[in-house]
């Protein structure tokens, strides 16, 4: 054949391009299964109307408190309220022994990075869903992807943070974000 | 298609040329680099709760109260407590703010060790008792007195007539002269004054008692009497210029002027007249070289500007015993217009300088104690036991045969009764905060106890100290969380010892019945004022010490470029001496010698070299009843 040496370097440039592009997020990422299922969906419905803050709250100090403590799920699964599976497992394994639920974490960041949520949310009038999407309202946990040579989840990319901060016209300065 | 080498070849080559059209290279980059962050022996800060502690410093007297933002439960940083009642101070100093880092620095003494060799805590213990057994004098030397362990000192003191305690000078507080003439605990009134008269006094550079009037630096005026242009010289009303070891006859003559001009308002003064009756302004003149007018000027304004203070420096030996005198007696001629406070009886311990020279056989130190090495020699008896118990390597480690290592500063519960020279009297304690860095380490006031077979421990010394303040039921809880004050006697004992645990303050009630007897003045006028005399230097240099702090450019904006220069192993002259920068110079009086290097500093008369503490210790010398500052001979070393 006139061109095999082209048509086989082309096969391994497509190669790479596939392995690159489709292969390399598989390899790259395994995925977790949240210890107990959970539904934003069911806690911030109707029924049981919370809000966002009344798990994820802002503290006086202006801390982010993070991912509630068993204690705050104990105050209404000291007994299972619902036939639900996930709920059983909640109570018998965490909130009657008074374990902490090890909860897979979604936006761990690098030591390098520092983040304030009462800024963003103070400060800058962002709504959770602005950066969190619809994940209040979903009926299921997803599951947390973990880069095997990082050791960090799939999260926000600092591309996302810059854009952001361009439209709001604030400091993108590497010291606005990083230590 | 055949698989021949060539075809791998352009495969490859594809490949290579692909993988750069994906993010592959890119995100492995990326991905390595974050790893890296994590890699274990990678310093990082600890994740956890974000909880507020409250408790006090212990690394100066000031005892300041500290506002400690921790992560889980380990401190990450440190700031003053606005409102503290006790300190009276609202920031920290440079060393405050680094104190939780303090326990972690490299040059921690990690084991105890005898005669050089490394041995444990028991051995040590065991090692001291021998020595203690064969000895007929052991002393206990206490660089902060005033605290529980200091109770279990005189307790030792009292089980036993071979053992003494003794306390290092400097530590009973710049008002310490002033109490000895009058048999009364004085407290520095840093509310009222409007005149300080200072000689040497890190007034606006010190922080121990003297920060406290750095707060307040607008209500005041500052006359410093110093040989240098210290910061506080520079940024004070007035700087007197003075020769080192000229105040005590600077003060004496202003006593001259104020006895001379009738500005003297206290009956109990009259016995000080024949005392300073040589010190006319125009000696002082004539040894000082300030002029008499700016002396007789400088009289007026203390005895007339209100409320007012004499400072001396919170060096002991600067002055030497008789130019503390002078000092203190002027605080005494202007009578109830001293700004201070009588805070009750005396309370009298022995300082170092009193014990029999030559007697000590097992000398035991706890705690930073500026005393000059040929004081502590001449005390010694030949073959004598130093015993250094303390966290960091000083110059104790390196005289001691036995070293025992203390825990850091919090890395234990220690109690803080605050300034000797505070008006009223406080008590705190300052939590254990940091996770130990040292695995094994004892108290000194513990291990004492042990060497001595005492059955006392700190922990219950400061249970029944709290129980005795609570026992007396006056005075006001400072609750720190909150900015509450509460009085005592509306908490019942276990609410108070909670409140003490959490970083509360008690402060006491102004005592308002002192009585003071008739002052001791010096019985030999002659005598007295010819050792505020400074020897005469013949060749030397005179000494200045650099009092105060050593400035910490990246934490504060004042400060003089040459003050860097003040570092151990360096002595700043002027460029008049004839020496050139760097020339490696011997320092030799009749009480030690040493080398350092020359930095030329056209800011110091013309005559004077200024050292840092350390090194112008060695070239202290004792007297009878005080070690004081001596001239200097400075030649270049061979």
């Amino acid at each position: 054949m006139k061109h095999a040496g082209l048509v086989v370097f082309a096969v391994g440039f497509a190669s790479a391009l596939a392995a690159g592009w489709a292969g390399l997020p598989r390899v790259l990422y395994r995925t977790e299964a949240q210890p107990v299922g959970f539904s934003h969906k069911v806690h911030t419905g109707e029924k049981v109307g919370m809000a966002c803050n009344d798990c994820h709250a802002i503290t006086d100090a202006g801390h982010f408190g993070g991912i509630p403590k068993i204690d705050k799920c104990a105050g209404c699964h000291a007994e299972p309220v619902t036939t639900s599976a996930d709920e059983k497992r909640l109570v018998e394994r965490f909130v009657k022994p008074g374990r902490e639920v090890p909860w897979g974490v979604y936006a761990r960041q690098p030591q390098n990075v520092r983040f304030s949520h009462a800024i963003h949310q103070n400060l800058a009038k962002l709504k959770c869903e602005q950066c969190h999407g619809q994940h209040g309202t979903s009926d299921k946990l997803p599951l947390v992807r973990v880069n095997r040579i990082s050791g960090y989840a799939h999260t926000m990319k600092m591309s996302e943070c810059e854009q952001c901060h361009a439209e709001k016209r604030v400091g993108t300065t590497c010291q606005s974000c990083h230590k | 298609m055949e698989t021949t080498r060539r075809n791998i070849f352009r495969f490859a080559a594809g490949a290579s040329a692909g993988v750069f059209f994906t993010p592959a290279p890119w995100k492995l980059l990326d991905d390595v680099s974050v790893w890296s962050q994590n890699w274990s022996w990678i310093a990082r800060p600890l994740r956890g709760e974000i909880t507020e502690k409250f408790t006090a410093c212990t690394l100066c007297g000031a005892g300041c109260g500290i506002r400690a933002r921790c992560v889980a439960d380990q401190p990450c940083r440190l700031t003053g407590l606005a409102g503290d009642p006790a300190s009276g101070r609202t920031r920290l100093c440079p060393a405050g703010i680094g104190a939780h880092q303090l326990p972690y620095a490299p040059s921690r003494l990690r084991t105890a060790s005898i005669n050089g060799k490394p041995a444990t805590i028991d051995e040590a213990v065991v090692e001291v008792m021998a020595r203690v057994k064969s000895a007929n004098r052991v002393a206990v030397l206490d660089g902060r007195p005033g605290r529980c362990a200091s109770d279990i000192y005189r307790a030792v003191a009292a089980s036993d007539k071979k053992w003494h305690y003794v306390v290092a000078p400097g530590s009973t507080g710049l008002m310490a002269e002033m109490s000895r003439l009058t048999g009364v605990a004085w407290g520095l009134d840093t509310e009222r004054v409007k005149t300080v008269l200072s000689f040497g006094a890190p007034v606006l550079h010190g922080w121990e008692m003297p920060g406290k009037l750095l707060e307040r630096r607008a209500d005041y005026r500052l006359i410093q009497v110093e040989p240098v242009q210290s910061r506080t010289a520079a940024f004070a009303d007035t700087w007197l210029a003075v020769p080192p070891h000229t105040e005590g006859v600077i003060a004496g003559a202003i006593a001259n002027v104020m006895f001379r001009d009738g500005l003297v308002s206290c009956d109990a003064a009259a016995g000080y007249r024949n005392v300073v009756a040589s010190l006319t302004p125009e000696r002082a003149a004539e040894i000082s070289g300030v002029p008499v007018a700016r002396i007789e000027e400088t009289a007026r304004a203390f005895a007339s500007g209100g409320p007012a203070i004499a400072l001396g420096p919170v060096e002991a030996g600067t002055l030497g015993r008789e130019g503390a005198i002078a000092v203190a007696a002027l605080n005494l001629l202007i009578g109830d217009r001293a700004a201070v406070v009588a805070r009750g009886p005396l309370v009298l311990n022995a300082e170092f300088a009193d014990i029999e020279e030559g007697s000590v056989d097992v000398l035991l130190i706890d705690g930073a104690a500026p005393l000059p090495p040929s004081l502590v020699r001449r005390k010694l008896r030949a073959g004598a036991c130093v015993v250094a118990l303390s966290a960091f390597p000083d110059e104790w480690t390196t005289l001691a045969s036995i070293v025992v290592p203390a825990p850091a500063w919090m890395e234990f519960r220690e109690d803080v009764t605050g300034s000797p020279d505070a008006v009223r009297n406080s008590f705190r304690l300052a939590a254990a905060l940091v996770k130990p860095a040292v695995d094994r380490t004892i108290t000194p006031a513990d291990f004492v106890a042990r060497a001595a077979g005492v059955d006392k421990t700190v922990a219950a010394e400061m249970d029944a100290r709290i129980a005795a303040i609570h026992a007396r039921r006056v005075g006001e809880v400072y609750k720190a969380g909150d900015g509450s004050r509460v009085e005592l006697a509306s908490l019942s004992a276990d609410d108070f010892k909670a409140a003490l645990n959490d970083g509360a303050v008690w402060v006491g009630p102004l005592e308002k019945k002192v009585r003071t007897g008739a002052v001791k003045w010096p019985s030999d006028a002659a005598t007295f004022a010819r050792a505020l005399v400074p020897e005469s230097t013949g060749d030397g240099l005179m000494l200045a010490v650099r009092s105060g702090m050593p400035p910490v450019p990246l934490l504060g904006k004042l400060y003089q470029e040459s003050e860097l220069y003040a570092a151990a192993g360096i002595v700043r002259m002027n460029p008049v001496a004839g020496m050139a920068e760097g020339t490696r110079v011997e320092l030799r009086n009749a009480f030690g010698s040493g080398n350092a290097s020359v930095r030329l500093d056209a800011s110091l008369p013309a005559g004077v070299m200024q050292a840092s503490n350390d090194a112008a210790l060695k070239l202290c010398g004792a007297g009878s009843d005080a070690w004081r500052m001596a001239a200097v001979n400075v030649r270049r070393a061979s």
